[in-house]
């Protein structure tokens, strides 16, 4: 996928990848952190919560003490104590801010109706004291008052018995009392069933008391302990009624808004324990997910940047690598190392074409190389033939020049002794020797003229060449007895048509020089063809030649016999005239045999010849 | 003339593929040892087949001196040199190479090969003479003559 950046980028991509991966793990422990804050803060809320709960249950169990203790005692400072307690948790709970808590709006209205409930307590507690400690002492203390003045009205008259009852409605009356205070000191209702009955004993007995003495003086004190008696009892029964009131408050309404209260604030305790233990296993929970989420993303990353990393230096290596065995072969100066294909324009692929570069330079140098080498071997052969040359021009050459100047000689001699004649006689072997020398040097001007004069090549249609040649020797022919046959058609070959003519000349004219079959001489013109080349060749049924001299003859004066005619240039000048046509000449032969020469061309495209 | 009254058989085998040179250097063999027959051959491989049936038949004479020119037909001056020289008895007589070539790689190949003498054909009117002359004076002093006779002597 980044085999298409350039090397530097891959690098630069690998790095950003590992950065924003790393920025990724980043994010997600981040997230992971406020998560769990809010998750703490919850709890220290929900912890905070359940301590107030807490505080407020133990609270209402004060207030409710502090109560009892009013309720019983009466002490004003109970009843402060509580009001001042219940202000605190109404502060607490507003300052807590909790009001839109569902539990803590029920407790404060619970409280409130608490407190309501104690004030409405209170009221009656107040009464019922005023009842109990005033009216009910006050009119105890003036029934009894007005039943001593009534014993006493009646203490002179009144006979033993009356005197009696007189005295046992006083323990009564004294009784009432003692059952009444007990009943508000212990509260126990017995006492005020007790209470109940002396009343209405002594109510009893003092009407009893009221028929006997009628209309008497003393009477009057009777119904007025009557009057209060009743009064009394009216007293009594509210004080009973209110004391009954309060506790019905205390006991019932109070303690089942106390209930209330410390229920919910329980429930709320266990609630927010629930909802504490809830947060701490989610908590816990995403603590592990998290470490876990962690463990696995970082494990994947880890395997990510490695792939990543290997892909990176796997597509940058590799490549180099082939390109480093590529570049020591090259250095080796190998041409032919295959160059690893790359088609990224990037930094190897900038190698790779150096590489193709230092291959084609490689194969320029070969190349070079191998043409200097055919040159300094051309060269060499160039020197060689240039030597053997001259050996040969200058042996041939002074030749003849022994020649004159040894028969020169012996003329001197000859004419010294005056034998003249036969002085002059030796002249023409004078002469001979330098016309065969002015030969020579025009043969060696005629051989240094192949390819460099008549050197322009045309299409030379060789039927029509071979047929002019044919008329041109029939003389010839035809007084030596000489056949001349062509096997074949010819082709048409792109030369020069003088220096072919030449060679044909030559060649024809060896033949002929050499020619000594009794039958008849024959000489075979035919061509054939191969892939790249025309051949075309001379066939006599001559003398051959033996195999050793192959060779020999085309070099330049060498001669197979030297009773014959000429100076033995003329297969010399062919071999020139073939080589300057890239072609070659040599002949397949057998000593009696006769020879057969053969001339190769190279076949040349039309393009090419123009 | 010393050499005259030495040796009465002599005969110079001339192997050269110039006629001209062959018919002067004849003269003036004759022309200075008139008693020396020169035999003429015109090519190595003729003047090859010729010693060795000296050699086979004993019919004739060992040529006293064998004057070798270099640039021959069928076997070259060195062909022939290294033939006779290999052959236990031709290689007593002694060669003379007798050449136009100047070229030393020819004078090299021909004193390796074992030729007696190396001698260029001379290039002015009396100097063939003079040559001839002193190739023969000093072949007459040398002791080969005596051995060539001996060879003789012996067949």
């Amino acid at each position: 996928m980044f085999k298409k950046l350039k090397l530097k980028n891959r690098i630069y991509t690998g790095f950003i990848t590992i950065g924003l991966i790393s920025l990724g793990m980043a994010l997600v422990s981040i997230v992971t952190f406020y998560y769990a804050n809010d998750n703490f803060s919850y709890f220290v809320q929900s912890s905070s919560k359940s301590h107030l709960a807490l505080s407020i249950s133990r609270d209402v169990l004060e207030i409710q003490r502090q109560a009892l203790i009013y309720t019983h005692e009466g002490h004003q400072s109970a009843a402060d104590r509580m009001h001042e307690i219940y202000q605190r948790i109404s502060a607490q709970i507003k300052q807590e801010n909790q009001q839109d808590s569902k539990y803590f709006q029920e407790i404060i209205k619970h409280l409130d109706t608490y407190v309501e409930t104690f004030k409405q307590v209170q009221q009656q507690r107040t009464r019922q004291v005023t009842l109990v400690n005033t009216e009910i002492r006050s009119l105890a203390s003036e029934a009894e008052n007005h039943f001593l003045k009534h014993i006493e009205q009646t203490s002179s008259s009144a006979d033993i018995s009356a005197q009696l009852n007189n005295q046992r409605i006083l323990s009564s009356l004294l009784l009432i009392e003692k059952y009444a205070m007990r009943y508000f000191d212990l509260l126990d209702s017995k006492d005020i069933v007790l209470a109940k009955e002396s009343i209405f004993r002594v109510q009893n007995s003092l009407h009893a008391l009221q028929k006997q003495h009628g209309a008497q003086l003393t009477a009057e004190h009777i119904l007025q302990t009557i009057q209060y008696m009743n009064n009394y009892e009216q007293v009594f029964l509210e004080a009973v009624q209110r004391t009954r009131g309060y506790l019905i408050l205390v006991n019932v309404v109070m303690s089942a808004e106390a209930y209330e209260i410390i229920y919910r604030s329980k429930r709320m305790g266990r609630q927010l324990e629930q909802e504490m233990n809830m947060i701490e296993a989610n908590t816990l929970a995403l603590m592990q997910q998290v470490i876990t989420i962690m463990l696995l993303s970082g494990a994947t990353f880890l395997i990510l940047i490695t792939l990543f990393s290997i892909l990176i230096s796997r597509s940058i290596t590799k490549p180099i690598a082939r390109l480093t065995d590529t570049f020591i072969a090259l250095a080796k100066g190998s041409h032919q190392t295959k160059i690893p294909t790359y088609e990224i324009q990037d930094e190897i692929g900038a190698l790779t074409k150096a590489a193709i570069v230092f291959k084609e330079k490689n194969k320029q140098t070969e190349d070079l190389l191998t043409q200097s080498k055919q040159l300094t071997a051309d060269l060499a052969r160039s020197n060689d033939e240039l030597e053997q040359f001259v050996y040969t021009v200058s042996h041939d050459l002074k030749s003849p020049l022994v020649t004159s100047m040894g028969f020169i000689g012996i003329i001197q001699k000859l004419a010294t002794a005056g034998k003249m004649e036969e002085a002059v006689g030796k002249l023409d072997r004078v002469v001979n020797a330098n016309r065969r020398m002015g030969q020579l040097i025009n043969d060696l001007l005629e051989l240094s003229r192949v390819g460099r004069i008549d050197t322009d090549k045309t299409a030379i249609d060789l039927n029509n060449l071979l047929d002019g040649f044919r008329k041109n020797h029939a003389n010839e022919l035809s007084s030596s007895s000489f056949t001349l046959a062509f096997d074949s058609e010819f082709p048409t070959l792109y030369a020069n048509e003088s220096r072919i003519l030449q060679v044909f000349e030559n060649l024809l004219g060896n033949a002929l020089k050499y020619a000594t079959n009794p039958n008849g001489s024959v000489i075979n013109i035919g061509a054939s063809e191969a892939e790249e080349n025309h051949l075309i060749y001379f066939k006599d049924n001559g003398p051959g030649i033996d195999k050793a001299y192959h060779k020999k003859i085309f070099r330049l004066f060498y001669r197979l016999n030297n009773e014959m005619e000429g100076t033995g240039i003329g297969l010399a000048v062919a071999a020139k005239v073939m080589k300057f046509h890239n072609g070659s000449i040599w002949v397949e032969s057998k000593p009696n045999n006769g020879a057969t020469f053969w001339l190769k061309f190279p076949k040349i495209n039309e393009e090419t010849k123009q | 003339m010393s050499s005259k009254k030495e040796t009465n058989n002599r005969t110079i085998l001339l192997i050269e593929d110039n006629e001209d040179h062959a018919e002067i250097t004849r003269f003036y063999v004759n022309e200075y040892a008139a008693d020396i027959k020169v035999v003429w051959l015109n090519d190595g491989k003729a003047a090859m087949d010729h010693i060795l049936e000296i050699n086979e038949n004993r019919e004739q004479s060992y040529p006293w001196l064998i004057l070798l020119d270099i640039k021959l037909p069928k076997y070259n001056g060195h062909e022939v040199l290294s033939r006779l020289k290999s052959n236990q008895t031709l290689r007593e007589i002694p060669v003379v190479m007798f050449t136009t070539s100047t070229s030393n790689q020819d004078i090299d190949a021909a004193l390796k090969g074992g030729a007696n003498s190396y001698i260029q054909k001379p290039i002015e009117p009396d100097g063939y003479a003079f040559t001839i002359a002193k190739i023969i004076d000093y072949w007459s002093l040398n002791q080969h003559g005596i051995i060539v006779d001996n060879l003789n002597k012996h067949a």
